[in-house]
């Protein structure tokens, strides 16, 4: 049981990495252009595809991860240069079904390019020997991948906050989702700052790429689009916009989706004789096994309930009147 | 006189397209006959969209799971007894007996009643859904309702004892024909018009241009905005039954995020708001997936399509955000006049040139 | 030190300016008056690049600037202190300072934000609060010192005094005339008139997207149409 534990609270704790790098670059450009970017996800698809390709080729990984973040980085410079900026400031549905046309673009893009080079919709991701295997400590074995997701996750995470808040690109970036105007008017060069908004974001969602792809040990043009969604359920939670909130929201998340995972079935792994015959029945029927399987439908239905009930995040306020 | 008068127009274009189908059907091409099939159930996807979107404005990514639930209903309520038991041996009691599989002389009777309770079921669902999420405003309701077509599909991929899981569902009877989905695309043409003309209508496209503005006048936006998302539900749940019913072989996979979009570029390229621009934007969108469709089969390029519709649907929202027709309509008396593009009839949304 | 000759800004089909002519020579401080929705904040915004002129020419320092971008006019010396105030709510005062100067090497914006704070004493006590936390009068503050530390040549104010309490319009006009000693070029919009032509050299009247009176202050001020409309009098 403690093992058992220990092994979801890690599970947690790496998919909360993940999520919340994905959030960080969802809410940062949501706070500067009131966008969400659908296409984030297939970002971090296309990511995968870039490390995978890299490493087929044979290249050592430190220069096969600088390709990835550069090449992803490019994606995401020319999707804001070409898609967005043409909308921007234009309605908000506008925008989001842009985001949606440009993830379609970067999907098929892929099936395009992994047709060409001769290889199958779904590939085998070269996971690297760093990131493959487990590691016990004592009784528990985690996989090692989740241990560096979690880890570099935090990592990154720790020097993006800095950036945000130490440099004056990163404050510029605060300005400009404060008061886009006003950030213009103190001299703000407004579309550099949403270009590194975006470089920063796809630089981000690519080190998911690379880590998701290391635990799913397989990849499609398709993945990105549950990511993606989980991504935006972390910002909702710590209140849209926000990147620390963003944060705090992604691990919450992590933590929410073990839930019922860890307790589908729970009636099962109880020992014999833990509890009444009484409480076993109640459990078993409260919690059946298949529970897990509906994890996502929970989490969507929270997340429903979180926009109506708490739109500000956790954090924030209580409901405020939407705006029109 | 007057209202014979009014009508005469719509009389005209029905005659000509009921002979058009009656063409279509004696000539026997049976891929044309398909193609218009797809149209139809296509048209009265982008009306219900239209409907729940384009009125109201309050975009729903949420109707291809109404699509799905009414295509699930359907194809289990006409399921005849025989293959029921075979097919779906868990089923719950309530549902084992039912077999709307009966005919009146050419008539499937069975598969409209089907097609009206999935409708009917879908409407109470619709109705409990959107009157908690049409609080929301702008893209949150976007993606609640997105969220909505997760959660459905998760239920469809888990509910193995009714829907087979992720097993494709087959043995679905072939009932729907040129005749019942061209009659049905027509009910849904005819449902959105009315209701875009009606004070409901009024107050939908008022809510939508100026929310505290409607609602200072005394314009509730949560009644209409809840009618035309469950107005939009019950025809998406039609569609639903009729795919089910032409395709005969589906699974859960096919009602998600792809054939959204494909609807939402049918309507945003038709216009939202616009009853006659919508058919025209999934008659063009539809024609130009299928040419593509073929350039990617000649070519061995999958993907090149999707990528062209991609920017083809990008290049319409920044050169023409408001669609081919915006909230306009094409007036059916000058069309049968054969006097195209004078005096298109205006919605009631745009009283001011846009 | 700025011209405009000609300049027409067009909202879509409402032409907010039709051609006006202002001057503004090194030194001075102009005030442009007129009435709400006559075209002053147009003016001013054209003149900072956030709308572009359909017509006419806007030159500073005998340089073109019409088609400039907000962040190089702000470069060549012209900083827009906004209507509203609009200080970055979610960002500390040290911040808000800190990003006025963005246009500026590092090193010379850590001692510019000194010269900010002996202008502005109360922003130095709370250089580590939110800008949103602040009252009105302090905001103004923190708006006014923010459009300084880009260390401008000419300083555009629009409504500085909007909403204040009378005691903080004393003080926000006081500083006013302290910079105008310093040698400050400055462009005033400001719905109090009589305050405006008290500290102003020279002034225009806007209405309707046209000038239609321009002169010293002192002689506007005793212009019977200017007494009527906009001195109450």
């Amino acid at each position: 049981m403690d093992v058992y534990l220990i092994q979801q609270i890690v599970n947690a704790l790496s998919a909360g990495s993940l999520y919340a790098l994905m959030a960080v670059g969802l809410a940062l450009i949501f706070g500067i252009l009131r966008l969400i970017n659908f296409a984030h996800g297939d970002v971090m698809m296309v990511a995968a595809y870039i490390a995978a390709f890299s490493l087929f080729a044979g290249l050592p990984l430190p220069v096969a991860i600088v390709t990835m973040i550069a090449g992803t980085v490019l994606i995401g410079l020319a999707m804001e240069r070409i898609a967005y900026r043409p909308i921007r400031g234009g309605p908000e549905v506008a925008m989001l079904l842009t985001s949606f046309a440009v993830g379609q673009i970067l999907q098929n893009g892929t099936l395009l390019v992994t047709r060409l080079a001769s290889q199958p919709v779904q590939i085998a991701f070269p996971t690297p020997d760093v990131l493959s295997g487990v590691v016990a400590i004592g009784a528990v074995t985690i996989p090692r991948v989740n241990v560096i997701g979690f880890g570099s996750g935090v990592i990154i995470l720790a020097g993006v906050m800095l950036f945000l808040t130490r440099t004056r690109t990163g404050l510029s970036m605060h300005a400009a989702a404060d008061d886009l105007p006003a950030a213009q008017l103190v001299g703000i060069r407004v579309n550099w700052v949403v270009a590194a908004a975006f470089a920063l974001s796809a630089a981000l969602a690519s080190v998911a790429g690379l880590l998701y792809a290391s635990q799913a040990g397989q990849i499609n043009p398709f993945l990105g689009f549950s990511p993606v969604l989980k991504a935006f359920i972390a910002a909702v939670i710590g209140g849209f916009g926000s990147i620390s909130g963003a944060v705090v929201g992604a691990y919450a998340l992590g933590f929410l989706e073990v839930i019922p995972t860890a307790l589908g079935g729970i009636a099962d792994i109880l020992p014999p004789g833990a509890v009444s015959p009484e409480i076993h029945d109640l459990l078993a029927t409260v919690f059946p096994s298949a529970l897990g399987s509906y994890r996502d439908a929970i989490v969507f239905v929270f997340l429903i309930l979180m926009l109506l009930f708490r739109p500000n995040g956790i954090l924030g306020g209580r409901a405020r009147e939407d705006t029109p | 006189m007057r209202v014979l008068q009014m009508a005469r127009p719509t009389l005209i274009v029905l005659l000509a397209a009921s002979a058009a189908l009656a063409l279509l059907q004696l000539s026997g091409l049976a891929f044309w006959q398909g193609l218009a099939i797809n149209f139809a159930i296509f048209v009265i996807l982008v009306q219900a969209l239209n409907l729940a979107s384009g009125f109201t404005g309050v975009f729903s990514l949420g109707h291809i799971g109404f699509m799905a639930i009414g295509a699930y209903t359907s194809a289990i309520l006409t399921l005849p007894l025989a293959t029921k038991a075979e097919y779906l041996p868990n089923l719950p009691v309530w549902l084992e007996g039912v077999h709307l599989d009966m005919t009146v002389g050419p008539v499937p009777v069975g598969f409209v009643a089907a097609t009206l309770i999935a409708g009917a079921l879908v409407m109470v669902i619709a109705g409990l859904v959107g009157a908690v999420l049409m609080r929301l405003s702008g893209h949150f309701v976007a993606v609640a309702t997105l969220g909505f077509l997760v959660i459905v599909r998760v239920v469809l991929f888990n509910a193995d004892d009714i829907t087979r899981g992720s097993r494709t569902f087959s043995n679905v009877a072939p009932y729907t024909n040129l005749w019942w989905a061209w009659g049905w695309a027509a009910i849904a043409i005819y449902m959105a018009w009315r209701l875009k003309f009606s004070g409901y209508g009024r107050a939908m496209f008022a809510q939508k241009g100026d929310r505290w503005a409607a609602r200072s006048i005394g314009i509730s936006i949560l009644r209409p905005r809840l009618v035309a998302f469950v107005a939009g539900a019950f025809l998406s749940a039609v569609a639903g039954s009729l795919y089910a019913h032409f395709i005969t072989s589906f699974s859960p996979t096919v009602f998600y995020f792809d054939l959204t979009f494909r609807v939402i570029t049918m309507l945003v390229v038709g216009g939202m708001g616009s009853v006659s621009g919508a058919v025209i934007g999934t008659a063009i969108v539809l024609a130009l997936a299928e040419a593509l469709r073929r350039i990617e089969g000649a070519t061995l390029l999958y993907g090149l399509g999707g990528i062209l519709l991609a920017v083809f649907f990008i290049a319409v929202i920044i050169f023409r955000p408001s669609g081919i027709l915006g909230q306009r309509e094409i007036d059916l008396e000058q069309l049968v006049a054969w006097r195209p593009r004078r005096g298109r009839r205006r919605g009631p949304g745009s009283a001011t040139p846009d | 030190m700025l011209e405009l000759t000609g300049v027409h800004v067009a909202y879509g089909n409402i032409r907010a300016l039709q051609g006006i002519s202002i001057r503004v020579g090194a030194g001075e401080l102009v005030a442009l008056i007129g009435s709400n929705g006559a075209g002053k904040s147009t003016t001013l915004k054209a003149i900072s690049g956030l709308l572009r002129p359909s017509a006419g020419r806007i030159e500073f320092e005998g340089r073109d600037i019409s088609r400039a971008s907000t962040d190089v006019i702000v470069g060549l010396g012209i900083s827009h202190c906004p209507e509203g105030r609009r200080v970055f709510g979610r960002l500390t005062v040290r911040e808000n300072l800190l990003l006025g100067g963005i246009t500026r090497p590092i090193a010379e914006v850590r001692s510019d934000i000194e010269r900010v704070t002996t202008l502005f004493p109360r922003l130095g006590e709370r250089m580590t609060q939110l800008g949103g936390t602040l009252s009105g009068g302090e905001q103004q503050m923190l708006a006014i010192g923010r459009a300084l530390m880009s260390r401008p040549r000419l300083l555009i104010l629009d409504e500085p005094s909007l909403g204040l309490a009378p005691m903080m319009v004393e003080r926000i006009f006081e500083v006013i005339d302290d910079l105008k000693r310093g040698g400050l070029t400055m462009l005033l919009v400001e719905q109090n008139v009589h305050h405006a032509l008290d500290s102003a050299d020279r002034a225009y009247v806007l209405e309707s997207g046209l000038i239609t009176l321009e002169g010293p202050a002192d002689v506007l001020r005793r212009n019977p149409q200017v007494e009527h409309s906009y001195l109450g009098r």
